[in-house]
């Protein structure tokens, strides 16, 4: 049996049925995502709104959903020298695509070799990816390997290299292909298919939606992350976007609790604001808040095998 | 024997090589690490390094079990890590199937809106949880002020806490399940649906009896995960959220948090890896019960 | 096919065992050997690690100018590694506990540790390194300020000089003090502003802030009004009596300051968030916050805080005269470190940023014409914008070398100079404590004063009713015994002065 017999179609009904019935109670659930929905946007709208006030107003009354008096003065300020928010975005974008693409193609595999119910090897791998999500060594010895041993420090491969095999994500990802039926795979070895035609050829299509969420799993992990390049990253011109917002938080945090009683003077009033502070949460998710919605598609058009002929 | 086993990986060749990558990058990035361990029992001396340090014994996890907090902080951490594995589990699937029986438009209206909390890092959350529980001018006490009811000190009081750092969990990471399972529901094969339907099913049966089983693995997956890290709190919820309150700590402060406050001071990593240690140990020992009842169920199920 | 996999196989196995072998390689670390200071220096890199507000964009210019300096000098480049205040305790800690090379890196008693990083051996002792290479350096500071450096009789960083003292009082917005005729000669001890207070508290809206207060509490800020001097963040000792060791949370001057604060918070003149807030920049800047207390006036210090506060005038209202210990002088300095190859350069470049105007001045101010004009000979305009402002002097070096930058009152140098001379001097001015005996302690203390201190501190609560239990909590958690061992250690360190 050739393997392009099995047959690969469009899931096109799902468990809803067309009666009357079920569009009343697809009615109710969909305004009950409406309503849950605007509970779930009012804290971002907040956020957003905080970053168009007027810095004054916000420590005199507070913040508001509409801004009481409206200002662009935080993203001026931020945009004065777009150089460098640009190159950071830069830096954050390439991270994310190619952190993305080899990680997920590397989860996928693992995740594939131990969803195999005949890989001789499956529970001991199983048991040796998923000791690492409990046991660490901690960050001193963490850092040793990254920079004395793979001499990755400074390197944009720091900030790729750590996030490539989450244990979790293989774990999930196997989690979808246990789905994948055995005879698939066995009819792929009966037409002499190779183990990485399998996977590439027939297992890959099959699970399309959850290729989809990890990847987007992975991506948003990479756009994150400030921690790797805190630890790895000196040169300026690799500085992820994230690591610029986490800085300014963190200065301001560190420096307003720990500076009072020490004779040593700075300067707070050069810090960002508040509404600053809050624009730059804007510009760091911003992006990925479009990208999300467009992935989305894939969900929608999800394959699933129908069935085995043969 | 050895014969045997070699004939044995023969077949299994393609498969392994294909893990290989992952042994590989396991090795060099988690297991070689773990030799740092040992820093848990020494007093650790930079110009003596890992190796050269003095061995102490348990010392290093002395400060920790001899406070009477430790008591606090372990229930705290249970507790709150329990809930999140329930709530998070039951509302998350729930949230995925209630999405699977409405049109695909607003799907993606609703995933997108639910997922967005998630790219808000912690410390814009706390500013924007303060927003509303601020006591002066927090929407909270403005509402209560409104029907006539006097304001709350939110940061001051403890026993409300439960409640808010579990909403803002929900809130912040709901999204993320909700998708893992709706990914889980879209790999149904549809055929069985079908089935079900000429059976004359109803939408409730479908569920329990097709929807639920099918997705079974891809719980335990995330249950026993979670199992794992029952000793670990999230360190940005319990420390941002609260705001750190001196308050709250009878309810808010969590293992990591107090770990962190402890060694602020002292900054001594032979302590920190200690505690990172044994919250390890315990979360092992906890996966792997999970993980034996869970094959006792029904050994397919089980992660190895 | 089959041979096709093999290859991969052989790859990923070769590739694993040159990572190994990569490894290996790294470990080698010699001391290079120590030459004789007449020849011919060899050209060397150094790397230099120091925390800022914010890491300058315009870096890399600075860098090059201070190395064309360097270059001419001592014949060695240097790299500059600038963090933030914020990550550098994180950074600094993995860096030398992995061991990895740097050769100076700057140390204090408030953000990656002096003591703490010198007792798991971080640094290189420096008294000779200070004699051969840098003779002139030991004159361009107090004697006192070099003991203050010192742990156990040994230097261990180069202290960067500036203000060493401390001088504790009221901060007051002038607009309220000129309204109500604050009469500043009748405040001798802090309960003193209490009419004032009051003034402020039914004279004006409810946004002003009367006393302002923070999570942190200002008990510690005003241990030398009280008499008292900290040796740590629990223990100290009674000006009068410098050998007995106590716990400062049991001292009578404490439980007076508790009662005080309960009083004014009780009567509104606290702000109520006190107990819960972090940042109380945030009130500051908006110019409300009436009467505020402060450990640090120092000269000049009236501009800086204008700035603070919303450009609203304030008047310094002090309490104490100018007070020197081993905590106010060791709040800045540069390090060697112990893993340095270049150790004798390291020691050189120190010197340089010590005593050259020109190197210091370069890295303080960035490139005159670049990042600042010349207004006069020694004093300057910064140009903002130009991407180096890091606003610091004090991280780099000796203060007193830096240029003027404009509407800086030129006398203020001169005062604090003298301040910094004739300032009383703590008779335990460079006793240190080894606080690695009682490490479990410490820790445990820590968390029993981050769980009571803000709301007591504050006057949030009633001390009749928690101070007791705070004390309890505090003896359960050990500090008796690290009392007990301050009274060992204090003993001990005079016996070596």
């Amino acid at each position: 049996m050739p393997a392009s017999q099995v047959a690969i179609h469009k899931k096109a009904v799902k468990s809803s049925f067309e009666s009357k019935e079920s569009q009343w109670s697809s009615r109710i659930i969909n305004l009950f995502f409406c309503a849950l929905s605007i509970l779930f946007i009012i804290p971002l709208l907040l956020v957003i709104s905080i970053s168009f006030t007027d810095e004054k107003t916000l420590l005199q009354s507070g913040y508001h959903l509409i801004p009481e008096k409206f200002s662009l003065e935080a993203y001026s300020l931020i945009f004065k020298s777009p150089g460098v928010l640009l190159n950071a975005y830069g830096i954050t974008i390439l991270v994310t695509v190619i952190g993305t693409v080899v990680g997920l193609f590397l989860t996928s595999l693992t995740a594939y070799t131990i969803s195999r119910k005949d890989y001789r090897y499956r529970r001991i791998m199983t048991l040796y990816v998923f000791f690492t999500t409990l046991f660490s060594g901690g960050l001193v010895p963490f850092y040793i390997m990254i920079t004395q041993y793979l001499h990755l420090k400074d390197t944009i491969w720091a900030l790729i290299v750590p996030y490539l095999l989450n244990p979790f994500y293989i774990l999930v990802m196997k989690g979808f292909m246990d789905k994948t039926p055995m005879e698939v795979i066995e009819s792929g070895k009966i037409d002499g298919a190779s183990e990485w035609r399998i996977f590439f050829i027939i297992v890959l299509p099959l699970t399309l939606p959850a290729l989809v969420t990890i990847g987007l799993f992975i991506s948003f992990q990479y756009w994150n992350d400030w921690w790797l390049g805190l630890l790895f990253i000196d040169n300026q011109h690799l500085i992820p976007l994230q690591l610029m917002l986490y800085r300014v938080m963190s200065t301001i945090e560190y420096l307003s609790n720990n500076i009072s009683s020490v004779n040593v003077s700075v300067d707070m009033t050069q810090f960002p604001s508040l509404s600053a502070r809050m624009a730059m949460a804007v510009l760091a998710a911003g992006p990925m808040m479009i990208v999300f919605p467009m992935l989305q598609r894939f969900f929608v058009s999800g394959l699933t095998v129908g069935s085995v002929k043969g | 024997m050895l014969k045997n086993e070699w004939r044995h990986f023969k077949r299994n060749r393609d498969l392994f090589v294909m893990s290989l990558p992952a042994i590989v990058y396991k090795l060099f990035l988690n297991y070689l690490p773990m030799i740092g361990l040992i820093i848990a029992f020494k007093q650790y001396r930079y110009d003596l390094g890992v190796f050269g340090s003095e061995w102490v014994g348990l010392k290093n996890f002395e400060f920790f079990f001899s406070s009477d907090t430790a008591f606090i902080v372990t229930r705290n951490t249970i507790l709150y890590n329990l809930a999140f594995i329930v709530l998070t589990m039951v509302i998350a699937l729930t949230f995925a199937i209630l999405l699977n029986e409405i049109s695909r438009k607003w799907i993606k209206v609703h995933q997108t809106v639910l997922f967005l909390p998630y790219f808000l890092s912690w410390v814009v959350v706390g500013y924007v949880v303060l927003a509303f529980l601020d006591h002066k001018n927090g929407f909270l006490n403005v509402i209560l002020g409104m029907f006539g009811e006097e304001a709350i000190k939110w940061y001051e009081q403890a026993k409300y806490w439960p409640v808010i750092i579990i909403i803002t969990q929900l809130w912040k990471s709901v999204g993320f399940s909700t998708l893992i399972y709706y990914a889980g529901l879209l790999s149904i094969d549809s055929s069985y649906y079908e089935a079900a339907k000429i059976d004359g099913a109803n939408r409730w049966d479908m569920i329990r009896k097709i929807t639920i089983p099918l997705l079974t693995p891809l719980i335990v997956i995330l249950f026993i995960v979670d199992i794992g890290k029952i000793f670990r709190a999230d360190f940005g919820l319990f420390y941002f959220i609260p705001n750190d309150s001196s308050f709250l700590y009878s309810t808010t402060d969590v293992i990591d948090t107090y770990v962190y406050r402890s060694l602020r001071v002292v900054g001594d990593i032979g302590m920190s890896t200690a505690i990172g240690l044994y919250q390890s140990v315990v979360g092992f020992i906890m996966v792997l019960l999970a993980n034996w009842i869970v094959k006792k169920i029904n050994s397919d199920n089980a992660l190895w | 096919m089959k041979k096709q996999w093999f290859k991969v196989f052989a790859g990923v196995i070769s590739l694993a065992l040159i990572l190994t072998a990569c490894g290996g390689g790294a470990k080698e670390e010699k001391k290079a050997a120590e030459g004789s200071q007449n020849e011919e220096l060899p050209p060397v890199e150094l790397v230099w690690n120091f925390p800022l507000s914010a890491i300058p964009q315009d870096l890399a210019t600075v860098q090059e100018a201070v190395n064309k300096i360097t270059k001419e000098k001592i014949n060695a480049t240097v790299k500059l590694q600038a963090y933030t205040f914020a990550d550098y305790n994180q950074k600094m800690n993995t860096v030398v506990a992995s061991g990895e090379n740097y050769d100076i890196a700057w140390v204090a008693n408030w953000n990656w540790d002096y003591l703490q990083n010198q007792s798991k051996g971080a640094f290189l002792e420096l008294d000779d390194l200070i004699q051969k290479q840098a003779p002139d350096l030991m004159k361009s500071m107090p004697d006192f300020v070099w003991d203050a450096a010192k742990i156990q009789g040994k230097i261990y960083a180069i202290p960067n000089y500036q203000t060493v003292t401390k001088k504790e009082g009221f901060v007051i917005q002038k607009r309220f003090a000129d309204k109500y005729k604050l009469d500043v000669n009748s405040i001798k001890k802090f309960e003193d502003i209490e009419p004032f207070l009051k003034q402020i508290k039914e004279g004006e809206s409810a946004d002003v802030v009367p006393f302002l207060n923070d999570k942190t509490g200002r008990f510690s800020v005003m241990y030398q009004s009280q008499g008292l001097e900290a040796l740590n963040n629990v223990v100290g000792v009674e000006l009068q009596n410098p050998d007995k060791p106590m716990n400062l949370f049991e001292t009578p001057q404490y439980k007076h300051y508790l009662d005080v604060m309960r009083d004014w918070y009780t009567k509104g003149y606290i702000n109520e968030n006190a107990a819960t807030l972090k940042n109380k920049n945030d009130i500051i800047s908006t110019g409300n916050a009436a009467v505020q207390f402060h450990s640090v006036l120092k000269p000049g210090g009236e501009m800086e805080a204008k700035a603070a506060n919303g450009g609203n005038d304030v008047i310094y209202v002090p309490l104490t005269d100018a007070y020197a210990s081993t905590g106010t002088v060791i709040t800045t300095m540069q390090a060697i470190s112990k893993n340095s190859k270049n150790p004798e350069r390291a020691m050189m470049f120190i010197n340089l940023l010590n005593t050259d105007k020109d190197l210091y001045n370069t890295i303080c101010y960035g490139v005159e014409g670049k990042h600042y004009t010349k207004v006069s000979d020694n004093v300057i305009k910064v140009n903002k914008d130009a991407g180096y402002v890091p606003n610091a002097n004090w991280v780099f070096g000796n203060t007193f070398n830096a240029y003027l930058v404009e509407g800086m009152d030129p006398a203020v140098m001169d005062q604090t100079k003298k301040e910094n001379e004739t300032a009383t001097k703590s008779a335990l001015m460079g006793f240190k404590f080894d606080n690695t005996p009682v490490l479990a302690e410490i820790a445990n203390i820590a968390t029993v004063i981050d769980q009571y201190q803000p709301a007591l501190d504050t006057g949030t609560v009633d001390p009749n009713t928690m101070l007791k239990e705070f004390q309890d909590k505090l003896k359960q958690a050990g500090i008796d015994k690290v009392t007990a061992e301050m009274a060992k250690q204090i003993e001990a360190w005079k016996q070596t002065k």
